[in-house]
């Protein structure tokens, strides 16, 4: 009798215990699935969601569920109050997404109040991991993608000159200036620049400007989508590419907008911390499970990675930490942090909370009919060198 | 326009127009949304005050452009301007003057207001299409100062609003504390509505709210009878932008960080919106509509992140076309259904049908 009533009450606290263990881990994602920037939230997702078809929906029996939130366009107040709904409400443990700057400084004061650890998957501007000592990034910063290509077009590129057209908002004057800063430390010369404000739409006049300069290499960087894929047809359009002027970019030529800018685009060389085609196995998984859940044309891009790579974060350290981890825990675990990404190896600096990557240069060819970016040169691990520059800014 | 001034076709005034007699005590129903407003505040789990505050400063809003556009028959689809000149004034007030919220909130409402007017002095000589495309220009001006004015305003990052302090500090009562929950800002929303229902209900009940229906409905007749026409509406429309800049200020102490959108022109539409969806000229048409809007958008955009616009665009499209006269049309027609004794504002539009 005792025995059978021991083995019961056994029985009784295993099933207690395994009820009690099996939690819901909830992760908030506010991110733009509406609006001009809506690409950015549906990379994230098909991401995330590419992530828990490969790892599982589970963590040691424990569901990971995530919350999507669309914050629309550039809205502050929107992201907010959006992130306040997440941790009150939906009780979420984890905050990711953010495409835009804006946005993800939005939320700085309301994670640091509620410990909740924000994972930024794209948002680019150096300052903002600063902001709160919950933010870690999984993306990349503008100065840290473009650093290694200036010094390399004036060395190794053979390009003694160059114009440089940026886009007139934050982060291409933070684009202008380490290239500028780097082209002329290798001993280039800039023989022109001009910033090209947001709303313009005719870029004949630029580029004309940049033709008859003499330089040997114009730099453009603007935000990716359809300005850019017209300013890059009107460079061969114009005659510069004829002309034998290099064309050098960033996020301009990824491999999504490739087919829109045409044949045109062939020769473009751009420095970028993700290639599509490279062949790191994280990479080839990454992009059969995009086709095999979205179909043949799914592409990813820096969106996906970025996403990819915070949602290994956070599964990682509820792995190691269980699904009732604290905010501070998660920070300390990300600190140091290094792993294989689809991109290649990634640290997450153990101070700044922000990511150390290599960043690779490439050429965008035709291969078997499709234009695609391939690798020709790779760098080592780059830091932000906007946070080096300015240790103490806050 | 030239339409006879008849009360059949003056909605929702039936109260005798003059003295302290609009004031008389109310029918009950008066008291439900105020009731539903204090029950929210007791009933809701931790995390939907919020909500309830965006509610709260959407009605606000929305009864200013009722004032406006419903009562003063001022077409414009530039009122986020003065939402966010408050928003904006109570934000830098919080971080470069005084942490007093009220303080704040005063001064953004008195700046709302004289921009208001002074820009209404402009606007207000014309009518039709011409106002219509004033207001859409000063709506712009707005937001294109704020997007310039970065050292104050933040530009695109937005401005961060520190938490401001104690709502009854400054008399040296610290009880009402703005928490990370907002029941403190509910409450304060709630109040501030209350203040300015009041006062919006005293005036579309005057001789003044009277002599601007008058003039919505036939503006030369009014002139002829001797009405100063254009103080009149001068005068309308700054209260109305006050109004708007309280709702703005509001929202600026509650969210705590003011961003472009609150000058945009899409929120001067969203607002036309809820005013159209409540009905307009019935001052509790902005309870109705902004309440209804608010929570459809929050209940969508949980349900489906990815194609909520097209659950709200959705159920907009059916209300305007089936809901004749708005949700205070449905109510009503319910109302009549049950044969009730119609009181207060519902009988009116029931008279005038």
């Amino acid at each position: 009798m005792r025995r059978i009533l021991a083995a019961v009450v056994g029985a009784a606290m295993l099933a207690g215990t395994t009820l009690a263990s099996a939690e819901v881990v909830k992760v908030g994602i506010i991110a733009e699935f509406s609006g001009p920037f809506a690409v950015w939230g549906t990379q994230f997702r098909q991401a995330i969601e590419a992530f828990q078809k490969v790892n599982g929906k589970t963590i040691d029996g424990h569901e990971v569920q995530f919350v999507y939130r669309d914050v629309g366009g550039a809205d502050p107040a929107k992201s907010r109050a959006l992130a306040e709904e997440l941790i009150l409400r939906e009780r979420v443990k984890f905050i990711g997404g953010f495409a835009l700057t804006p946005n993800a400084l939005a939320v700085a004061e309301i994670i640091t109040e509620a410990k909740i650890p924000t994972v930024i998957f794209n948002a680019a501007t150096s300052i903002i991991t600063r902001k709160s000592p919950y933010y870690v990034r999984t993306s990349m910063t503008v100065q840290q993608y473009i650093d290694p290509l200036p010094t390399w077009a004036a060395t190794e590129g053979k390009m003694k000159s160059a114009y440089v057209l940026v886009s007139d908002y934050a982060p291409g004057h933070d684009a202008e200036e380490i290239f500028i800063n780097n082209f002329e430390k290798a001993g280039g010369k800039i023989v022109g620049k001009a910033r090209i404000p947001l709303n313009v739409t005719d870029f004949a006049p630029y580029i004309e400007r940049a033709g008859g300069s003499g330089a040997e290499a114009v730099y453009i960087f603007m935000p990716a989508g359809a300005p850019s894929i017209s300013i890059i047809r009107e460079f061969a359009k114009r005659g510069l590419k004829d002309k034998g002027i290099k064309l050098l970019a960033g996020g301009e030529v990824q491999e999504v907008f490739l087919p829109a800018i045409g044949d045109d685009v062939v020769g473009t060389i751009s420095s970028m911390h993700y290639t599509e085609t490279n062949t790191y196995p994280e990479n080839i998984a990454l992009r059969k499970t995009l086709m095999e859940m979205f179909g043949a044309n799914a592409v990813p891009d820096i969106g996906s990675v970025g996403a990819w790579d915070g949602t290994k974060l956070i599964y990682d350290a509820i792995k190691a930490h269980g699904p009732r981890i604290t905010g501070d825990q998660f920070v300390a675990f990300a600190k140091g942090r290094k792993w294989d990404s689809p991109r290649g190896p990634i640290m997450i600096d153990a101070q700044e909370r922000d990511i150390v990557q290599q960043v690779y240069l490439r050429r965008v060819e035709k291969r078997d009919g499709k234009l695609v970016n391939i690798d020709f040169f790779k760098s080592g691990m780059v830091r932000d060198p906007w946070k080096i520059a300015n240790p103490n800014a806050k | 326009m030239n339409q006879p001034i008849t009360p059949a076709s003056t909605p929702q005034l039936n109260l005798p127009a003059s003295g302290l007699t609009a004031l008389r005590p109310v029918d009950a129903w008066h008291l439900a949304p105020w009731i539903i407003a204090l029950a929210f505040y007791f009933l809701v789990p931790p995390g939907f005050h919020t909500l309830g505050t965006n509610v709260l400063v959407m009605i606000l809003f929305t009864l200013s452009l009722d004032l406006a556009l419903g009562f003063a028959g001022i077409i414009t689809l530039g009122h986020a301007a003065f939402f966010g000149v408050g928003a904006y004034a109570a934000g830098v007030m919080v971080s470069k003057l005084t942490p007093d919220p009220i303080m704040g909130l005063l001064l953004a409402t008195a700046l709302a207001g004289v921009l208001g007017a002074l820009t209404g002095m402009l606007i207000l000589h014309t009518q039709g299409v011409a106002m219509f495309m004033l207001t859409l220009a000063i709506a712009s001006i707005f937001y294109e100062v704020a997007n310039q004015w970065r050292s104050v305003t933040g530009g695109d990052d937005g401005l961060t609003v520190p938490r401001p302090a104690a709502l009854l500090a400054y008399f040296g009562f610290e009880g009402f504390r703005f928490d990370f929950a907002g029941k403190t800002a509910y409450l304060y929303a709630l109040s501030v509505l209350f203040v300015w229902f009041l006062i919006a209900w005293r005036i579309v009940k005057s001789p003044f709210g009277r002599s601007l229906d008058g003039i919505r409905q036939n503006p030369r007749r009014m002139r002829a009878i001797g009405t100063p026409v254009w103080w009149r509406l001068v005068a309308m429309y700054g209260i109305s932008c006050a109004m708007a800049g309280s709702a703005g200020a509001l929202q600026a102490h509650a969210i705590r960080l003011v961003g472009l959108k609150s000058l945009e022109l899409e929120l001067s539409g969203i607002v036309a919106v809820m005013l159209v969806l409540g009905g307009e000229r019935r001052l509790y048409g902005a309870f109705l509509g902004a309440a209804f809007y608010v929570l459809v958008h929050d209940w969508a955009a949980a349900i489906n992140p990815f194609y909520w616009m097209f659950v709200v665009g959705a159920l907009l499209v059916a209300v305007v076309l089936f809901l004749d006269g708005g949700l205070m049309g449905l109510l009503d027609r319910i109302a009549a259904l049950f044969g009730r004794k119609k009181s207060g504002e519902e009988q009116a539009s029931g008279d005038a049908k």
